[in-house]
């Protein structure tokens, strides 16, 4: 491995990734061993069409059937055919690989400590793009439903107390639905607040869930940032990382020692 | 004091001077996966005061986070067996899926390792370890973010991969000897039938050394892509997701107080300190036996035994790798061999296996974290009443069924000096299900059997004739050759039937045997075998063994595969053995192989995938023999 790139980005979110796609001097560490978790990892529904402006990407999902040509992407075929695309381009990914400091760096840059399956290493690059999601207000812990019935979301919001919704998935039967939780929940205390609502709201048993999401899901706030988790459309996600520049990215701020 | 760490691969130990801990508990378990969650919950069980550090964001590794949620093998009983009721009274919320859904069991998990009273550390990583004397200290973590110097008593290593073993730079070994490989690992991919039922499957995906990170990265990406291919998107069933967590089946293995080796496991050895007892076949998920160990080839392949299974006892001293105090691997990597490995790393034997050291870790708190000190007789009378110990039944070696376990046939070895044994082994000889008498020969060796062997090829009709040759081969007599190059010359593609699955060609068994006991006059036959023009023979073409696996696939050519790959290595080990051949057989072996060729031949699959990298092996390991 090199020991200097241009540009690490932390997190191999659809931002992330169509950075490293325009840019492949750079080193994508991704902590799991998912692309883009924002949306494989969350089961983050993708509603409405999705930008179809013509790149690598959307000509390898076109390929891979998990989009169509007015723009349907299959929320969870979507995980599949992000692989597919990442083996056809050779995306400089590093998984499972997780960040672990960030010091300035005495020729300029960053000094980037990441541990990996074969330990520590400690990277050098010019910029720092991350990706990674941020905290927001709201964020929902999704679940696949094939039997859903038809009150379905009237029920589960009497149950949770944030409230919930359905959304359709990406085949017909198929219901992503989103269960909203505090900033402050952990992903153990959800899964359980989950089985307890999920109860409450079809107490003589009825609809099951087919899975429960890896990860939370970020909802975006409008407008998005740079921070991965903050597109809706990860075909936009993926067209905006392309089009950063490595001289345009914020400065990392890395004073403190624990910086990650 | 030391704190140990590993960059880039390399052990680097730093003084460490004395050490702040934060914080101090008796155990700490790094990895709650499929055995380090019952490691913990039974350490905590014991009154110990335990932190769980996991790099995932849940419990439950392999079974939970990588979708294994079937049971193969494996012994029943202890604490696992509480999580799964409790997963099965849960089917008001999740689909009925497999032995548990996966879902169910990491939130029932959760709650146990919770309810036990063990602190966790989630989405957190071990940096570092503190040792001093030989005796673990400490952990240098990465919990919330936040770098954290943890004490500890004992340490427990439960990442499966013995990634805590390497930082302090205890030996290891990986893979086979002939080779280096391990186990194929898959990417499982979940999904839903038509029917609306939840099913999982297993993609076998090659080789891969999880060490090397660029490799694993890689062979994440190419394993997962093959989930998008058309046939696998388009064939009716809804794909849900891959699995986040590779199915690595095997990773290193260390030196440690003890060692159980596959010798141990197929002649039954007892150990003083049996810690518990696996039980399992010696599994084994690639098709490259040509290129395995002797011993291993003599089992599975020769002796057509994949799928008996055995009582395999886990020494104590396997856990704890050796001269180290305050240390234990919990998991599937322990101080066994890469053979012993494929058989100890089913579900149920991980589950049982954390328990047993979460019971051992905390009795070693009495000892100053000494693991080989504790009271062996206390501690199995703890693991007796936990029902973490032994299999119910008299199990040792038989065929069992996994799908149905009253389907149990036990083995007996034979023995040409009882009285009647000469009899009895003739008779399965002359079956198409020689397997037991094949290794009962091998056992008895070509002293005893030898001459009673070659009676049978006297007098024998054809399958007596073959098997008793095979037989004879398989003790290592010369007199077994005029058969075995009748084998080979005649290619007939007959497979045993011993097994319910993966039974073996006689006679590619036939040309492994020559490889190791002829010479020249075996070669030509061999070298016609690596020719292209061998592919037209109909034995290559016509499907003639319907057992799952074996045969010939779109993908996949096995027959031929088995064939090629034997007559490849046996010329190699003929070669190692003739020095006058040696020239001639290596230039024959370069031109059949160096272009890689011959691997259009066996599949059409591309190189990033397991079919195409079984067959490049082949080149492999002749180039690593031959130079």
């Amino acid at each position: 491995m090199d020991n200097s790139f241009e540009t690490i980005v932390l997190g191999a979110s659809m931002v992330g990734l169509g950075y490293a796609c325009a840019h492949p001097q750079s080193l994508v560490l991704e902590p799991g061993e998912l692309l883009a978790p924002e949306f494989t990892a969350a089961f983050r529904p993708i509603t409405g069409p999705v930008c179809m402006q013509d790149s690598p990407l959307i000509q390898s999902l076109l390929g891979a059937g998990v989009l169509s040509d007015d723009g349907a992407l299959d929320p969870l075929a979507f995980s599949a055919g992000l692989f597919r695309f990442a083996r056809e381009q050779r995306l400089p990914v590093l998984m499972p690989a997780r960040p672990v400091s960030v010091r300035p760096a005495p020729q300029g840059g960053y000094l980037v400590e990441f541990l990996t399956s074969s330990g520590l290493r400690r990277k050098h690059a010019w910029y720092l793009l991350d990706t990674r999601p941020k905290e927001v207000c709201r964020k929902s812990l999704n679940l696949l439903c094939h039997d859903a019935v038809p009150d379905m979301a009237e029920r589960l919001c009497g149950a949770f107390p944030l409230g919930a919704e359905s959304l359709p998935g990406g085949v017909e039967g198929e219901s992503i639905l989103r269960i909203f939780f505090s900033p402050e929940d952990s992903l153990r205390a959800a899964r359980q607040s989950i089985i307890r609502g999920w109860r409450q709201a079809f107490p003589g048993g009825g609809p099951h869930i087919t899975a429960i999401a890896f990860d939370f899901d970020y909802i975006p706030e409008p407008g998005g940032s740079l921070q991965g988790a903050a597109f809706s459309d990860p075909a936009d996600a993926f067209l905006c990382g392309s089009r950063l520049l490595p001289a345009s990215l914020p400065d990392f701020a890395c004073e403190k020692e624990d910086a990650l | 004091m030391t704190l140990h760490e590993l960059r880039e691969n390399m052990h680097s130990p730093h003084p460490a001077g004395e050490s702040a801990f934060v914080r101090s508990y008796d155990i700490i378990v790094v990895g709650l996966g499929t055995a380090g969650a019952f490691c913990a919950i039974a350490a905590a069980g014991e009154g110990a005061h335990v932190l769980g550090i996991e790099r995932n964001k849940c419990a439950g590794g392999m079974c939970t986070l990588g979708s294994v949620n079937n049971y193969y093998y494996g012994v029943q009983g202890g604490l696992y067996e509480e999580t799964d009721r409790i997963c099965r009274k849960m089917t008001d919320v999740f689909p009925r899926f497999g032995a548990f859904h996966p879902d169910a069991k990491k939130v029932v998990l959760e709650s146990q390792i919770s309810e036990a009273g063990v602190d966790t550390c989630y989405d957190s990583c071990i940096l570092g370890i503190y040792e001093e004397n030989g005796a673990v200290k400490g952990v240098r973590a990465l919990c919330g973010g936040k770098t954290q110097d943890i004490g500890c008593t004992l340490l427990v290593d439960g990442t499966s991969d013995g990634h805590l073993i390497r930082m302090l730079g205890v030996p290891t070994s990986l893979g086979r000897k002939t080779d280096g490989k391990t186990q194929p690992f898959t990417s499982v991919r979940v999904f839903l039938r038509e029917d609306g039922s939840l099913g999982r499957t297993n993609f076998d995906s090659g080789y891969v050394n999880q060490y090397q990170d660029e490799e694993l990265s890689q062979a994440i990406i190419d394993a997962h892509s093959h989930h998008a291919a058309a046939e696998v998107l388009k064939n009716g069933e809804r794909f849900l997701y891959a699995a986040p967590m590779i199915g690595i089946r095997e990773g290193l293995n260390f030196q440690g107080e003890e060692r159980l080796t596959l010798e141990d496991i197929l002649e039954q050895r007892e150990f003083l300190s049996v810690l518990c007892y696996a039980y399992s076949d010696i599994d084994k998920h690639g098709v490259d036996l040509a290129l395995d160990e002797p011993l291993y080839q003599d089992w599975l392949m020769l002796s057509n035994l994949c799928t008996v299974t055995a009582r395999i006892p886990i020494a104590l001293g396997c856990t704890v790798p050796k001269g180290y105090a305050g240390l234990m691997s919990t998991g599937r990597c322990l101080s066994m061999d890469s053979y012993a490995a494929s058989a100890v790393r089913m579900n149920r034997d991980m589950h049982r296996l954390g328990q047993a050291c979460g019971i051992t870790a905390a009795m070693a708190l009495k000892t100053g974290g000494r693991v080989m000190d504790i009271d062996g007789k206390r501690l199995r009378q703890k693991l007796i009443e936990q029902n973490c110990f032994d299999l119910p039944s008299n199990r040792r070696i038989g065929f069992d069924n996994s799908r149905n376990p009253n389907d149990y046939t036990p083995v007996e070895w034979m023995d040409i000096e009882k009285p009647g044994g000469t009899e009895a082994i003739r008779a399965v000889l002359s079956t198409d299900c020689p397997g037991v008498a094949l290794w009962s020969c091998r056992r008895l060796g070509k002293e005893k059997a030898g001459d009673a062997l070659c009676k049978m090829i006297e007098e024998g009709d054809e399958m007596l004739r073959a098997n008793a040759a095979v037989a004879l081969g398989l003790t290592g007599d010369l007199r077994s050759l005029p058969v075995l190059r009748e084998l080979v010359r005649n290619r007939s593609a007959f497979f045993y039937k011993d097994c319910q699955r993966c039974n073996q060609l006689r006679s590619a068994i036939a040309i492994c045997l020559c490889g190791r006991l002829d010479g020249e006059e075996i070669v030509p036959e061999l070298l016609q075998m690596l020719k292209p023009e061998e592919f037209e023979r109909p034995l290559y073409h016509e499907w003639t063994e319907p057992s799952r696996k074996f045969g010939i696939r779109r993908d996949f050519n096995q027959v031929y595969y088995q064939h090629f790959s034997n007559a490849a290595i046996a010329l190699t080990a003929i070669a190692c053995r003739e020095p006058a051949l040696f020239l001639p057989i290596r230039s024959s072996l370069e031109e059949a192989l160096q272009d890689l060729q011959y691997i259009r031949r066996i599949t059409p699959n591309g190189a990033d995938t397991s079919e195409y990298k079984a067959c490049a092996n082949i080149w492999k390991l002749v180039q690593l023999r031959l130079g």
